[in-house]
Parts: C-alpha cells; sequence; structure tokens
C-alpha cells in the first residue's frame, strides 16, 4: 500500500455565507423568470379590470388586488414547484448531489423565493395603484388588507417550494395548484355570507366595506395568513429540522385557528340597526358647495366633485329664490336629502350612469317625487340604501307600487331638468331607460313636453320655473302651463294611480 | 503518491452485483476506466463522486472518507464530476448554468465567479456560445458544458463519466489537450469505451468485467496482453476465432493464427478484447 496524499483543505466559505450566496442567486433567478412577470402583469390587468368600472376605494381595492395577488401567488406555486424540483426534472440529481452545497441548504436557499414573491407582489399592487390614477381609492385605508395582497404570493411561492421538496415530480405542481383552486372555489359555495367560516379561510377579504369607520377585524385575517406562510415554510424544511419545523406547523396551525375565531368573534353583525351609526349624519362630513350642501363619509371627500357635477347644472337651472336645496349625503340621512351609496361609475358611460342617476334622484328630492322603496317613512332616510347593508336573504330592497305622473308639470320639468344635467340633453330624452324619478311612471307626450322646452330659450323655461315653482312641488296637472311653449293640454291619469 | 484508495468497495442492485469486493489505488495523473457495459465502472464513478453510497468497502480520496457526512463535503469541495447525462437546466443560458453551478460550489464572491465561468468557458471552447440557452446548444456543446462545469473552482479530483461522447474529432482532441494537462497536477479518473481515447491520454488503464479489476496498469500493458495474438490475412478464417475486416480489406483475427496469417502489431482494443475472455469474443464471431 502506498503512502496517501493528504493535502491542506482549500479555505471552506462559512456556512452562512454560502446559504446566503446562493439564497441571493435563487431570488435573482427567480426575478429573471419571465413567467414571474407574466403572472405579475396578468395580476395588474386583472385588478386594473375589475375596478375599471368604478371610482376606486380601499375595500374594493384591496379586494380585486387580493384576488389578483391570488392569480399571482398560482403562478408562485407553479414556479417554486419547478425551482424546488429542478435537479429531478432534468436528471441533474447526480451532479447536483456531488456538489458541496447540501439539499438542505439548496431548499433554505430557495426559500429566498418568499421575500422575493413579496417584492414582485408590493411592486403588482403599486402598479395597480398608479394605474388607478389620477384617481385615487377612497373611503378607509386599511393597511391589514392591502399587506394581504403581499403576503398571499409569499404562502404561494412557500407552498411551491414545500410542494416541490417533497413531491418533485412534474405533474405534483399543476396538480397542486388544480387542488388548491378546487378548495378555494369550493369556499364560497360552503357558506355566502360574510361572517362564515368558509368565507373566513377565504384569503382575501372580499365582503364590501359597509361603511368606511365599522370596524372589521383584517389584522386578525393578516395573522391568519401569516400562520398559512408559517406552515408552508415549515413543511419545506421539515425534512431538515423535524422538531423545530413540526413545532412551528402546529403553533401556526393554532395561531390560525385563533384569528379565524377571532375574526368570527369580533366581525360586526352587519344590520340596519348595527350600522346605522356608522352611516348617519354623525358619521358624515359635510362641505357646501355653491348652494349645496354635501356630506361625504369618512375617506369620501373627493367624491364630492363627482356629485357636485351632477347636482350642479340642475341647481344652476333653478330660480334663484329657491332655498332649502336637498343636501346630498352618503350614507344615509333625513326624508330631505338625496341619499348616496359607496358605489360610483368610472370612465365613459359608467360615469355617466352614476351622474345621472344622482341628477334623477336629486330632481326627484327637489320635486318631491314619490321614492322608489315601498313602505318606509320617507326617501333617503335608510341605511338599507347601503347595497351592502341589506338585509340577509335579500337581494334589492322591495319597491312600492308604480304611479302615474302622467300629465303633471312637474313630470315634464324633472325632464327637463334631467336633460340639463347631460351634455345632449335632447338625445338623453330618447333613451327612456335612463328617465327613472322614483316609481313615476310617464308616456311620450311629458318627453315630447320637455323637448318642447329644450327647443325653447332657456331663459323663457326657467321664467316659468320660476313662475310656477310651488305648482312644481305637487302632483298638480299641467293644464295649459305650457301652452306658450306649444304643448297642448296633456293627457292626465285619472283613478287612484296618480302619483300624489 | 495515492491521491484515491478504494478497499473492499461491494455495491449491489437486488441480485445484481455492481462492484465485487474492488480494491484500487490512484494517484495525479489520468487513469481510464475501461469495461464493458454494465462492468461497474459507473458505479465506481458515482461511489467516488459521493454520490452513491456503497454497501461495504471503503473509498478514500485526499484523505477523506465520504461515509463521514463533514468528510463527504470536503471532498465534494474538491471534486468535479461529469455524470454520463449532466442534467443541464435546458432554460438557462451556458454562462448562467455555470455560474449557479459555481455557486453551488461555493464561489460567493461574484467578480471572481465570473471570472471562474469565463475561463472554463474558454478551456471547453464555448465562449461564443456563453448566452445561448442549454436547449438550443448540440449534443456536443452540452457535453462541453458539462465538462466545463466539472472543471469549475479547478478541483483536485476529477470524475469523468464516458466524457468524450457526442464529441466530434476537433472537439476530441481539443478535450485531450485539457485533460492531459489537467492531468498533470490533478487526479483525472475516466470511463471510456473509446480506446483510443486511452491510448492518447492515460498512463494507467484499469479494465473492470463484473464488478472487479481484471487489468490495472499502463495502456501498452493493455495491449500487450493480446501479444502473438493479432494477425492479418487476405481470407475470412474458418473456426472459433474473432475478427474483422480492416479499412485495407485485410481480416484482422485475435486468437490462434489463421492459415496464411501474419503477425500484427496488437492494440490496446486488441488487448481488451483478449482480456475479456472468451464471452465476448463469441460474440463477435457470433455476429
Amino acid at each position: 500500500m502506498t503512502a496517501m496524499l493528504s493535502e491542506p483543505a482549500p479555505a471552506v466559505t462559512p456556512a452562512r455565507v454560502a446559504t446566503t450566496s446562493l439564497a441571493l442567486k435563487e431570488a435573482r433567478l427567480l426575478l429573471g423568470t419571465s413567467t414571474l412577470w407574466l403572472g405579475v402583469g396578468l395580476a395588474v390587468a386583472l385588478c386594473t379590470a375589475w375596478g375599471w368600472t368604478t371610482e376606486p376605494r380601499w375595500d374594493t381595492f384591496t379586494a380585486n388586488s387580493g384576488m389578483a395577488s391570488l392569480v399571482l401567488a398560482g403562478f408562485l406555486v407553479l414556479i417554486g414547484h419547478l425551482a424546488a424540483s429542478r435537479d429531478h426534472r432534468h436528471g441533474a440529481t447526480d451532479s447536483a448531489r456531488t456538489l458541496p452545497a447540501s439539499t438542505r441548504r439548496r431548499t433554505v436557499a430557495l426559500l429566498a423565493l418568499i421575500p422575493t414573491a413579496a417584492a414582485a407582489a408590493a411592486l403588482a399592487v403599486g402598479a395597480e395603484l398608479v394605474l388607478l390614477m389620477p384617481a385615487w381609492p377612497a373611503g378607509a385605508f386599511d393597511p391589514w388588507l392591502l399587506t394581504a395582497a403581499v403576503v398571499i404570493p409569499m404562502v404561494g411561492a412557500g407552498l411551491g417550494v414545500a410542494v416541490g421538496s417533497w413531491l418533485p415530480s412534474t405533474p405534483s405542481g399543476p396538480l397542486t395548484l388544480f387542488g388548491v383552486a378546487a378548495v378555494l372555489a369550493l369556499l364560497p359555495v360552503l357558506g355566502s355570507s360574510a361572517g362564515a367560516l368558509s368565507w373566513l379561510l377565504f384569503p382575501v377579504v372580499i365582503d364590501e366595506n359597509v361603511a368606511p369607520e365599522i370596524p372589521r377585524p383584517t389584522g386578525w385575517h393578516l395573522v391568519y395568513l401569516i400562520a398559512l406562510l408559517v406552515v408552508v415554510t415549515a413543511v419545506a424544511v421539515l425534512r431538515y429540522w423535524r422538531l423545530v419545523a413540526a413545532v412551528a406547523v402546529v403553533l401556526a396551525v393554532v395561531v390560525a385557528v385563533v384569528a379565524v375565531r377571532r375574526q368570527q368573534a369580533e366581525r360586526l353583525p352587519i344590520t340596519p340597526d348595527t350600522v346605522a351609526a356608522y352611516l348617519d349624519e354623525s358619521a358624515q362630513q359635510c362641505e357646501v358647495r355653491g348652494s349645496v350642501t354635501y356630506c361625504a363619509l369618512h375617506g369620501y371627500g373627493r367624491w364630492i366633485s363627482l356629485w357636485q357635477g351632477a347636482v350642479e347644472p340642475i341647481v344652476r337651472a333653478l330660480p334663484p329664490n329657491v332655498t332649502n336645496l336637498p343636501v346630498v349625503r352618503q350614507g344615509s340621512g333625513p326624508a330631505t336629502s338625496v341619499v348616496v351609496d359607496q358605489h360610483w361609475g368610472r370612465h365613459g358611460t359608467w360615469a355617466r350612469d352614476s351622474r345621472l342617476d344622482l341628477s334623477a334622484e336629486y330632481i326627484r328630492v327637489l320635486l318631491d317625487m314619490p321614492e322608489q322603496l315601498a313602505g318606509k317613512p320617507g326617501p333617503g332616510s335608510l341605511p338599507e340604501r347601503n347595497r351592502a347593508v341589506l338585509p340577509k336573504g335579500s337581494m334589492e330592497l322591495s319597491t312600492g307600487p308604480r304611479c302615474s305622473g302622467a300629465g303633471q308639470l312637474r313630470t315634464v320639468m324633472a325632464l327637463w331638468l334631467l336633460a340639463q344635467s347631460d351634455t345632449d340633453g335632447r338625445a338623453l330624452l330618447g333613451d327612456r331607460e335612463k328617465l327613472r324619478f322614483g316609481r313615476v311612471d310617464f308616456g311620450q307626450a311629458e318627453i315630447e313636453a320637455a323637448r318642447r322646452l329644450l327647443d325653447a330659450p332657456r331663459g323663457r323655461v326657467e321664467a316659468l320655473l320660476n313662475e310656477k315653482w310651488a305648482l312644481l312641488r305637487s302632483p298638480a296637472p299641467a293644464g295649459d302651463a305650457l301652452a306658450a311653449f306649444g304643448v297642448a293640454e296633456l293627457p292626465v291619469s285619472s283613478g287612484g294611480s296618480a302619483c300624489q | 503518491m495515492t491521491t484515491v484508495r478504494i478497499q473492499g468497495l461491494g455495491k449491489r442492485y437486488g441480485s445484481t452485483i455492481a462492484l465485487d469486493d474492488l480494491d484500487l489505488e490512484i494517484g495525479v495523473g489520468v487513469t481510464g476506466l475501461l469495461g464493458p457495459n454494465g462492468a461497474g465502472k459507473t458505479t465506481l464513478l458515482r461511489c467516488l463522486a459521493t454520490a452513491l453510497a456503497p454497501d461495504r468497502g471503503r473509498v478514500e480520496a485526499y484523505g477523506l472518507d465520504p461515509a463521514a457526512a463533514a468528510q463527504r463535503t470536503a471532498l465534494r469541495r474538491r471534486l468535479g464530476y461529469l455524470p454520463q447525462d449532466p442534467g443541464l437546466y435546458p432554460n438557462f443560458s451556458a454562462a448562467a448554468l455555470l455560474d449557479y453551478v459555481a455557486v453551488l460550489k461555493e464561489m460567493t464572491d461574484a467578480r471572481r465567479r465570473r471570472a471562474e465561468v469565463r475561463r472554463v468557458l474558454e478551456e471547453v471552447g464555448l465562449t461564443d456560445r456563453a448566452s445561448v440557452k442549454v436547449r438550443k446548444l448540440s449534443g456536443g456543446m452540452r457535453q462541453r458544458l458539462g465538462l466545463a462545469q466539472a472543471l469549475l473552482g479547478e478541483p483536485d479530483l476529477l470524475i469523468l463519466d464516458e466524457p468524450t461522447v457526442g464529441l466530434d474529432p476537433e472537439q476530441r482532441m481539443l478535450f485531450r489537450a485539457l485533460i492531459s494537462r489537467l492531468g498533470e497536477t490533478r487526479t483525472v479518473l475516466l470511463s471510456t469505451h473509446q480506446t483510443e481515447d486511452v491510448g492518447a491520454l492515460c498512463e494507467r488503464v484499469v479494465v473492470m468485467r463484473q464488478g472487479r479489476a481484471v487489468y490495472d496498469g499502463t495502456p501498452r500493458g493493455l495491449a500487450e496482453q493480446a501479444e502473438g495474438q493479432v494477425w492479418l490475412s487476405a481470407e475470412a478464417p474458418d473456426g472459433n476465432r474473432m475478427y474483422w475486416r480492416n479499412a485495407d480489406g485485410e481480416f484482422r483475427t485475435l486468437g490462434a493464427q489463421p492459415p496464411n496469417g501474419t503477425p500484427a502489431r496488437p492494440s490496446i482494443e486488441d488487448g481488451y478484447l483478449m482480456l475479456l475472455g472468451p464471452e465476448i469474443a463469441a460474440g463477435v464471431v457470433a455476429r
């Protein structure tokens, strides 16, 4: 036997330095993956599309952003799985096994995908916010919900690494994604109310915020998501630190259960009575613009300009001596106010529809026309008008019986006023779908009469308004009041069906 | 001086014996492993490369015993391994793949790593393909890339399993030049079916059969195994002899002298075939 050459070993890189270097490399590899950016792009596009038609609010934005993050998380499940199973897919197991970096170090380094996923998700959320410009979300900003949109892709990346570490075969990644998607799709089926357990297990809080200042246990939801993140991370390293990882899994599951229970306990039951205080005058901040008072809920101050755009053209057409103009209130208010909710259309026809709806409602209250809702004390006084406060099980508030405003002067003037609020009033009068004032029905004769008024000089109509103002706020028939405009006496509805 | 020592190494796959009580000592220089398929060459290389744990026996390289976890990692820091299937990630570019492997080889300094990647790419003649995705490289280029990843970090022990597969003659010449240069200071162990490679590269050759070393010596000594048993003749010999027709149209016969046969100088291949015994000869005759 000959002597064995035993040269001094080369300098050894400290394990922590080597692991950090590998983690940074894995992070860079992820950032260089086109699939990640496809996922980010898709998430941004989806969030933007989902919120395109309405003025942004923090609660809908965080819900849309969260759902978009769920899509990004799906991409990260696949990417994480592919990264963790890289050697097995390409027959590199042998050569990888002979490298100084152990499988433990490689798995730990792959956990760098989790913060990298967070960075990508934060970038996506930032892009989604930038794409809202020049608008900005209204309502109450909830940092926990915004953070959830960042944590969800982290869970996805961690899940991908965990599955790739334990089940490196190629189909495992897509099958995991399919399984998770199926479970998530099932959750809403298992319970549809906002407080149902299945909804609380859903990663994204997608129920609407009834009022900006209503307390929501969203912090607990974030704790639940972080517990999920700990579970998938611990499962990924379970092979190497069995005891610590197992303890972490158990603790995280306990924390997740507690977090869900706390959400159930702290969630305010959403009924008209419980939410009334968050929607009434005490919760509103008022501002006078022109001669109209606008009262917005917390965080909705920017929307006053939008409401003003709907109301101002009507007010400008009113006689100067008209006082006690209805107050525009968001949430709920007394019978003499015009109540708007937390929805407002954005872009093109959606914005126009919201504007016309408010204009029509303002005219209805102004002219004391009967409101849409049945059996309630007065217009605009109900917290249920906020769609999220609808009694459980009902899709919309019941409407009262229709009544006829045929032949009434106020119906014709309401139509003329509504035409003032649109850039092309004549075209608007041709669109029956847009001509709605509460429960009031009317016919082609009233529309034609309004057209005649539109053809006349505006000053003459304003003079008529001034002269007949007292009559306009009553169901009085037009009689010959419009004769000067070439409108013959309009047929009046007979019997009890006439609007009062 | 011995750098690798193998004592009583045994490995079974079910009822198949891959390595049978193998003893071997290897030193600095290029050592070739020859043997038919299933002789145990790859299993031996995998055991040496720490990719496979033997059932019994001991491996020691540079004083390090891979059976002990800490020493195994220390040994991995000093070896470069090119398996039969290098398993290169197809979506990485050549440079990115090497950079990744360099990180796995604990090269943490980015600048040094980049320089090392450039060096090995140049060594294997792939500098102009650095940014090309692995999936777009030809088979020969992939083989060279596999060799490049084994060369990263200038390992003391280089284990190459059929490294010349897929290489064209020019690439093979470059490969030989590279390996012979490395063999001046390092321990290079390569398995091959190409006896020309052994003749051109190896100072020492080990012929394996059924998990055992049946020859361990110089390539010249291997050729001498067929001394006096190689013949050339104008006509095909009859009887139970192993022969083939060469490029000159003559019949080259191994074994007993055929009628009108004139003695020929034995090659490494002749020695290898003679050494492997009657079953291989019978196989050749049967064909």
